[in-house]
């Protein structure tokens, strides 16, 4: 029994960065990359404890942290959509200013708020829309015409464009439903993996792991969220793996993100077996 | 011809760069007033940082690492290989210098320790940057994500190192540099200029800085003229990875003396990424860049006692550079 409750907290530890990344599946799908989840997802982290303090309410914080994370997106469809300057500049530059960003919102008093509690109503609805959105996107990008303009955005702009597809209104749209996903995840990461708090370095890198299990699940929502959860899985397991096998904690520490760079380097040697496979090329 | 009309064309850009530097800056200090600092306790830290004694020099010393990190980039970014493993770079060379100093039980005289340690972490700086090079060269693996996950990696070593083996007494904190080690602002500002010009010279004077350039513009071009593309990325991937090592050097030596564990890193190699597009890899004008970011970073640390996150100065020069490029696409239009 001791493994089915590992899994199922690894499921709930595992919730921010499989909706952080499925946003950046449609993002990186539509042939954009977002490189700022880890900035947004810590800023909505601080709003979200800082507007359920102010309010009383956790849903309304978590309704907060989604539009955080949407505001930040936002300053990426202007400047990168609209303006057209660098992506990986500006995704850069959004992680970095989400991170000051959020510590400077929560040195104004905010770092204890209301909480989501474990098994409450609001938790098991989470629960079961991280369940049936890796599905549900996988039919949007496969079964429907909107998906399928998505994808063709992102294989080829320029045919996309002649073609009579709104080019920067689909990524604009991919981008801003990404900067949600990033903000609801960084909510649930304060509201309830810390029990409503904020601190300095919460996301301590999730918001990177999201991005590295969309390579990782090969751009494909369903194997994006397994990608996603076995990260979680390597996250929670630490204490199990260091007292039962007598692992370093530092090497179990570090796994995920050596886990990563592996996964970037086994992503061409696939793509170079089988040319079918090729991801789309927003990096 | 008229000396008006000629420089018309390089005089538009510099009033973008201005009004964005200044646009972001106010912004950023306005943002910043949200903190218990508040705008008072802002803007007279602002009048202080710029007019004192003691801050101008602290500004010195901070300046190392990030420019040293800042100046290596701008040859990797001209060679368009994206990395932003500085971070991680500074970490280990200053692990690396703490270590032959503090741990080795080598007790090597300062005069030979500390050109030895600025060899050492400047190798186990370009040593990070070949594996990330490396993994770009042979399987194309993408090197903002690769250096990106080092740089968690190797803050999660120094966290396990400063609260393991190496610590000392009750506190996990490690041994402390001796006296004689120090470097001063004089020394770090020596190491840097000298980092700044060897890098300027290769980019300008040489004709690997000509290669990084072709190969950065047109890497197919490159290729046909015979230009060795395995080997620019290898290269400036090892030479940003030296500097950064430098600086991380220039950090153990100069200031922080000591490690313990931390949450969040410092940030003086996120700092020098951001100071190399800010000054759009160039080696000389990022030098000057990273000083004002160095101020920046005074600044923060001086509010830090009446409530302002030190994590802030990061937002504040995130804005600012946004900002200028913001100006700058508006105002080339």
């Amino acid at each position: 029994m001791v493994v089915v409750d590992y899994m199922s907290i690894a499921f709930i530890t595992s919730i921010p960065i499989i909706l952080a990344a499925l946003g950046e599946v449609l993002v990186e799908r539509s042939g954009r990359v977002n490189l700022g989840v880890e900035g947004m997802m810590a800023f909505s982290a601080s709003i979200s404890v800082a507007v359920s303090t102010l309010t009383g309410s956790p849903l309304i914080g978590l309704i907060a942290g989604g539009m955080a994370g949407v505001i930040l997106s936002t300053v990426y469809t202007l400047t990168v959509i609209g303006l057209k300057l660098d992506q990986i500049v500006v995704g850069l530059i959004i992680s970095l200013a989400g991170l000051g960003l959020a510590d400077l919102i929560s040195s104004a008093g905010y770092r204890v708020g209301y909480n989501i509690p474990h098994g409450s109503t609001l938790h098991n609805t989470l629960i079961v829309i991280t369940i049936v959105l890796p599905p549900i996107l996988w039919l949007i990008l496969y079964r429907t015409p909107q998906g399928v303009e998505l994808r063709a955005v992102g294989y080829d702009e320029h045919v996309a464009r002649e073609r009579g597809l709104r080019v920067d209104l689909i990524r604009a749209v991919t981008v801003t439903i990404g900067g949600l996903t990033a903000g609801i995840a960084g909510a649930y990461m304060a509201l309830v993996l810390y029990n409503g708090r904020y601190f300095s370095g919460i996301t301590g890198g999730w918001g990177w792991l999201a991005i590295g299990s969309v390579i990782l699940g090969y751009w494909h929502p369903i194997g994006v969220a397994v990608a996603a959860y076995t990260i979680g899985i390597l996250l929670t397991t630490k204490p199990l793996l260091t007292s039962e096998l007598g692992l370093p904690p530092t090497l179990v520490t570090i796994t995920p993100y050596i886990a990563v760079i592996i996964a970037l380097t086994l992503v061409t040697i696939i793509s170079r077996r089988k040319p079918s496979l090729i991801p789309p090329k927003p990096l | 011809m008229n000396p008006m009309l000629a420089s018309r064309p390089s005089l538009r850009p510099l009033v973008g760069v201005t009004i964005g530097l200044i646009a972001g800056f106010a912004l950023a200090l306005i943002l910043g007033s949200i903190s218990p600092a508040g705008f008072k306790g802002m803007a007279s830290s602002l009048v202080w940082v710029y007019t004192s004694p003691a801050p101008l020099i602290f500004t010195l010393t901070l300046l190392g690492p990030i420019a040293c990190a800042a100046v290596g980039l701008t040859l990797a970014y001209r060679a368009r290989f994206i990395t932003i493993g500085s971070e991680g770079q500074i970490l280990l060379g200053s692990i690396v210098t703490l270590w032959l100093i503090e741990y080795s039980d080598l007790n090597l005289h300062p005069t030979i320790a500390i050109p030895t340690s600025i060899v050492l972490g400047g190798f186990a700086g370009a040593f990070l940057g070949f594996v990330v090079g490396l993994l770009r060269v042979y399987v194309n693996a993408n090197e903002i994500l690769v250096s990106l996950m080092l740089n968690y990696v190797i803050l999660y070593i120094l966290n396990h190192l400063a609260s393991g083996p190496w610590r000392v007494g009750p506190f996990a904190i490690t041994r402390s540099v001796g006296e004689e080690y120090r470097l001063g602002p004089l020394a770090i500002v020596v190491t840097t200029v000298s980092l700044t010009l060897l890098c300027w010279v290769l980019l300008t004077r040489s004709k690997f800085g000509l290669a990084i350039k072709v190969y950065g513009r047109a890497p197919r071009v490159a290729e046909t003229y015979g230009l060795n593309s395995k080997t620019i990325v290898l290269a400036v991937a090892m030479l940003s990875g030296f500097t950064s090592g430098v600086g991380g050097v220039l950090m153990m030596l100069g200031f922080q003396h000591n490690l313990s564990p931390m949450s969040v890193s410092p940030g003086y190699g996120y700092m020098g990424v951001l100071v190399s597009w800010l000054s759009a890899n160039n080696p000389l004008v990022a030098l000057l860049a990273s000083w004002f970011f160095s101020s920046i970073l005074v600044l923060g640390r001086s509010l830090q006692a009446s409530g302002l996150p030190i994590g802030y100065v990061l937002a504040i020069q995130s804005i600012i550079v946004l900002s200028v490029m913001i100006a700058r696409r508006l105002t080339s239009r």
